[in-house]
């Protein structure tokens, strides 16, 4: 112990001499440790650390899926949910919920809440118990006796400043007085998002045998214990079965099954890839940086083996000088991991406020304890890994070599050659990195430049949600929608309005539908159409294309027959022959009627940019009014954000109790649809980046300390005839050989790890040649650059030096 | 001038020729002519006049050694000779060009051509066999592989290397080492073979060996230029070129 920290006052006394080499060096490892210590917080909080149930691995989802009409994961009707309360077996306990939208009013404005109604076994199913009064009750699941709220913590801590008196109080939600049981453990926001949780209490209509095909459900179930999810798919497959004899008319032939996925993956599946890769990439940096230091280490150690000879000389072992060198390192580490550190605290933030709402959990993201012990662990790990090549080198002290008189000429040997071999290596990990950041970079250039078949800029989006109270009949949500628009549409500035129940980019709502003179086989299903309820103006606002036909007018109301405006996909499904407009369809929903297709319109990308567009209805919203509002406005000019304070007005002047929320550009709508793959591109060009500086850093170096002590060899061999550019081929030769290698060993390893990113990428193969080609060259043309340096010197030296004597 | 004789009759040098053994080529014909050459190096405010208005002429055959005291100029002649180093005055004609006012790659090209050089420090390239050390400035001349081969391997047997040819310099002995370097300077045929005390770093035994090589050369025909401390050494040459504090002060013919 005593040695050791003279070793490391050594070290210290011996790094302050040097301040160039130890401030590169510590910057290469901050940067290497501070981003794996930044992605593995994010990793850690989303992937890594239990969500706040108990046994969360026994939580499942169960989804619907019709699989012969190509339809996956869809929601369960009431008797649905009845059925899996009965039928199954692997489960012990189910629960149902539904996610809503609320205003809360009483306070100094009208704010929009989420509130989920689920059943009673909710919290039992998760494992959470209220830390303060209580959960529902399995008697409150009824109409009238529903009205009692189980607060999240963050809404307890955020609106109630954590009173305890908060039990009892009444909350006007919607218009409905509601009375506070309950309050949450932190972190139990399930699903995302939820502020508040009430009883589901179905109405005697959703409640009804009929209303098996009416789905709005979602259902988490906990396995038995011991039971594994292959056993539960398997008892969910014979449920499937049972449900099919049951109630063929709902599910026969259309490839009825129920699929159990586990909860971890519903939550986090979609950006498990994705972090796990970025954890991957960033580990590639720190290898490239660690092999930096182990680099300049090794030039160190060479520039002393003087030093070295003469402790040997003196009767330092093997160990001894060993351990010098490894304190030396060690300390290195130990400061680039405290600034990786801080490094790692300012990045975490930043990543999570770069991803916001793209990242699941993002709460439980932060540096904690597990970050803190990660960067410590990795800062040692790196010391000792970096560190002992070189001292073990350092510390093989050949005497017979140094003491040889005669043997002229350059000191090729064990080190240069391992320094060689580093950055061949940093180079071929620089390459991966390219390559990953460049496949990236095209997945989300392709992405920009796919057309969404609207006109994103110049539009203001925002949302309303009409309570039940004051709009339970169609006529008042009609009432509220037209003199909404009328209003909004009367502001100066603004061009056209409209509204819809779903923007573009935003998800699915698809409702099966019959078309008329069509009578299906059986066993045949229509694939569901994309339904969209939306006013006259909505597509002229987002400035969607008509083919033909015309669009929706003020005049499709409810007294009018029903119009449709279908996109092309539609269309040629349908009607590939070309006759769609005048045909007529009906929607599988309880008061609809016959309706006509009365235009057609280009392709939208309404499930997100990514994803091809499907057939695509537009109703109109008079015929279908809405509760829940889209409202889009697109100004004359200027940014759309300009007229928000007009409009907000508008909507208080119609309705106080309404507030109007989630207001946003539409092109900041867009933009965040494609957030999470901006920042992927982002962070793997920003590590590829670091890689590439490293690399070519590396490689100047190795070359310039190489051309050092070839000095006289390049004066030598100007002696002898030697002309300029003799002596630089002679340099950039030994480059190119060191990149040549590099790449060649890292496309070798791209070619093997590109597999690992197909799923990730859009529009790009994981083998485009182009950009394997481009980053290739890219290396290349860096690797020969930073050679330049040290052999343009190598050209500058004087011959005359061959005749002094060593 | 404190100079003598320092431009010999062409009978004289025929003579010694003659009496130096067995000239085959032509000799006499003026191969280097140095007039009033001067080397200063300027370093903080101190002007070190290396060479002072140097005068000296050295015809084909000749083996001259330079001598004298430490500082004298005599490796700064030797550069300036071999075109490493440039002059402050003077001309100096190699094989009647001026070759004073070349550029950077021609200079080089020059030594290539027609300069072998010899060092006391041998100067093999560690990295390199001996055949490609000996190759080497065959090859900066673009001289095709076969050619450079058969050269090589004739160069390697003059001086007696040829068994060594595929081993690296430090497997050698200091003496072995220094014949290669031999082989090197004469490998490319040079005019002028120059050389700053090649038996420097050698014990008195490789020293002669060194030494009697280069008699050989001399007797074949080579034309040399050596530096040299030991008086012994200078005596086997053909003329001896004193300086003293950058100037010829004594340039003396034998036989
Ligand atoms: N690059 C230089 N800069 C300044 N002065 C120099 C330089 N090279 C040589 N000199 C000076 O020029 C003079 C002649 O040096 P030179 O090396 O030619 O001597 P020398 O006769 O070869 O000596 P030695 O027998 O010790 O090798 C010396 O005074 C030396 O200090
Ligand atoms: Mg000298």
């Amino acid at each position: 112990m005593e040695t050791f920290l003279q070793n490391v006052r050594y070290a210290l006394r011996s790094l302050r001499k040097s301040p160039g080499f130890t401030l590169m060096a510590v910057l290469a490892l901050a940067l290497g440790i501070g981003a794996n210590s930044a992605v593995f917080s994010v990793v850690n909080g989303v992937l890594l650390k239990p969500p706040p149930f108990t046994q969360p691995e026994r939580l499942v989802h169960l989804w619907g899926n019709y699989a012969k009409a190509n339809i996956h994961d869809i929601v369960v009707s009431v008797p649905e949910y009845r059925d899996y309360l009965t039928m199954p077996r692997a489960f012990s306990s189910l629960a149902a919920f539904e996610a809503s939208n609320v205003t809360l009013t009483g306070g100094d404005a009208p704010e929009r809440l989420q509130l989920t109604l689920s059943t009673a076994s909710l919290f039992p199913t998760l494992g959470v118990a209220p830390v303060l009064g209580r959960a529902f009750s399995e008697e409150e699941e009824t109409l009238g006796r529903d009205k009692v709220l189980v607060l999240t913590h963050k809404t307890w801590r955020t609106r109630f400043a954590q009173d305890p008196g908060v039990l009892g109080r009444e909350l006007r939600l919607d218009g409905d007085t509601y009375t506070v049981v309950g309050v949450l453990p932190p972190g139990v926001e399930y699903p995302a998002d939820t502020d508040l949780y009430a009883p589901f209490a179905p109405t005697a209509e959703r409640a009804a045998a009929v209303s098996r095909g009416y789905r709005f459900l979602s259902v988490v179930g906990r396995l038995k214990p011991g039971l594994t999810l292959e056993a539960a798919k398997a008892d969910m497959d014979r449920v499937g079965r049972e449900m099919e004899t049951l109630h063929e008319e709902y599910y026969k032939g259309y490839g009825w099954a129920i699929s159990v996925k586990s909860l971890e993956d519903e939550v986090v599946g979609q950006v498990r890839g994705t972090l796990w890769l970025l954890l991957g990439a960033v580990g590639f940096v720190l290898l490239v940086a660690c092999s930096s230091v182990a680099n300049l280490l090794l030039a160190r150690a060479t520039a002393r083996q003087r030093e070295v000879s003469i402790r040997a000389a003196l009767g330092a072992g093997r160990a001894q000088l060993v351990g010098q060198f490894l304190a030396e390192s060690l300390v290195l580490s130990a400061a680039g991991g405290g600034l990786g550190l801080l490094l790692a605290k300012w990045g975490t933030d930043a990543l999570v406020a770069m991803v916001g709402d793209g990242l699941p959990r993002a709460a439980a993201v932060g540096l904690d304890v597990s970050s803190v012990l990660f960067t410590v662990g990795l800062s040692v790990l790196t010391g000792v890994g970096f560190g002992l090549v070189p001292a073990l080198q350092a510390s093989r002290v050949d005497l017979s070599s140094t003491m040889r008189e005669g043997s002229r000429g350059t000191e090729g040997g064990k080190a240069g050659r391992l320094r060689s071999g580093l950055v061949v290596g940093q180079v071929a990990f620089a390459l991966v990195l390219l390559v990953g950041a460049g496949l990236f970079l095209r997945s989300f250039q392709a992405l920009t430049q796919v057309d969404a078949g609207f006109t994103p800029e110049g539009v203001l989006t925002g949302q309303l949600a009409l309570p039940a109270v004051g709009y339970a009949k169609p006529e008042d949500q009609r009432a509220f929608q037209q003199e909404l628009l009328r209003r909004v549409q009367a502001l100066p500035g603004v061009e056209s309005a409209g509204v819809t129940n779903m923007l573009p980019l935003g998800g699915k709502t698809n409702i099966s539908f019959d078309v008329e003179g069509r009578t299906r086989a059986a066993g045949e299903m229509w694939p569901a159409v994309e339904s969209r309820f939306a006013s006259a103006d909505y597509l002229r606002t987002l400035k969607v294309r008509l083919r033909d036909g015309r669009m929706l007018q003020e005049t499709d109301g409810p007294d009018a027959a029903w119009a449709v405006v279908i996109n092309q996909t539609f269309a040629d499904l349908y009607w590939p022959k070309g006759d769609a407009l005048g045909q007529r369809v009906k929607l599988h929903q309880s008061d609809a009627q016959w309706t006509t297709v009365v235009g057609i319109v280009d392709d939208l990308r309404e499930w997100g940019l990514d994803t091809p567009a499907r057939p695509t209805a537009y109703y109109s919203a008079l015929q279908v009014p809405l509760t829940h509002l889209y409202l889009t406005v697109r100004v004359k000019a200027g940014e759309p954000e300009s007229l928000r304070t007009a409009i907000e007005s508008e909507v208080r002047a119609l309705d106080g109790n309404l507030p109007l929320f989630k207001v946003t550009s539409m092109v900041r709508l867009v933009d965040e649809s494609i957030g999470s793959r901006r920042l992927t591109a982002l962070l793997m060009g920003l590590f590829a980046g670091t890689a590439l500086l490293l690399a070519a850093l590396g490689i100047s170096g190795v070359i310039g300390y190489s051309v050092a002590q070839r000095t006289r060899e390049m004066g030598i061999r100007m002696a002898l005839g030697a002309a300029k550019s003799d002596v630089l081929v002679l340099v950039l030769r030994q480059g190119v050989k060191l990149a040549g290698l590099g790449v060649g060993l890292g496309l070798v390893l791209s070619l093997v790890l590109a597999r690992l990113l197909s799923t990730l990428l859009y529009g790009v193969t994981a083998y485009d040649p182009w950009t394997f080609v481009g980053v290739a060259a890219l290396l290349s043309g860096v690797a020969l650059g930073a050679t330049w340096l040290p052999a343009h010197r190598a050209t500058r030296v004087d011959p005359i030096i061959a005749l002094k004597a060593e | 001038m404190m100079t003598t004789n320092n431009n010999a009759e062409t009978p004289a040098s025929e003579d010694a020729a003659v009496l130096s053994g067995a000239a085959k080529v032509e000799t006499g014909k003026s191969l280097i002519t140095l007039e009033g050459l001067t080397k200063v190096f300027e370093t903080e405010e101190v002007e070190t006049h290396a060479l002072s208005n140097i005068h000296l002429n050295i015809r084909q055959g000749e083996w001259v050694a330079i001598v004298g005291p430490s500082g004298s100029g005599k490796s700064t002649l030797l550069a300036v000779l071999g075109l490493l180093d440039t002059t402050t005055r003077g001309t100096y004609l190699l094989d009647g060009k001026s070759v004073l006012d070349l550029s950077a790659s021609d200079r080089a090209l020059v030594r290539n051509r027609h300069i072998g050089f010899i060092f006391q420090s041998f100067n093999l390239i560690g990295d390199l066999t001996v055949f490609e050390n000996v190759e080497l400035p065959l090859t900066y001349r673009g001289m095709p592989a076969a050619e450079r081969k058969q050269r090589v391997e004739k160069a390697l047997d003059k001086v007696g290397m040829a068994h060594r040819a595929r081993h690296m310099p430090g497997q050698l002995s200091g003496g072995q080492q220094q014949r290669v370097a031999v082989a090197r300077a004469v490998a490319g045929d040079p005019l002028i073979l120059l050389a700053d005390e090649p038996t420097g770093n050698l014990d008195s035994k490789n020293g002669e060996a060194v030494m009697q090589l280069l008699s050989e050369l001399h007797k074949a025909g080579a034309t040399i230029c050596m530096v040299t401390h030991d008086p012994a050494h200078a005596r086997v040459a053909t003329r001896t070129v004193s300086l003293f504090d950058g100037r010829v002060v004594q340039d003396e013919q034998r036989r």
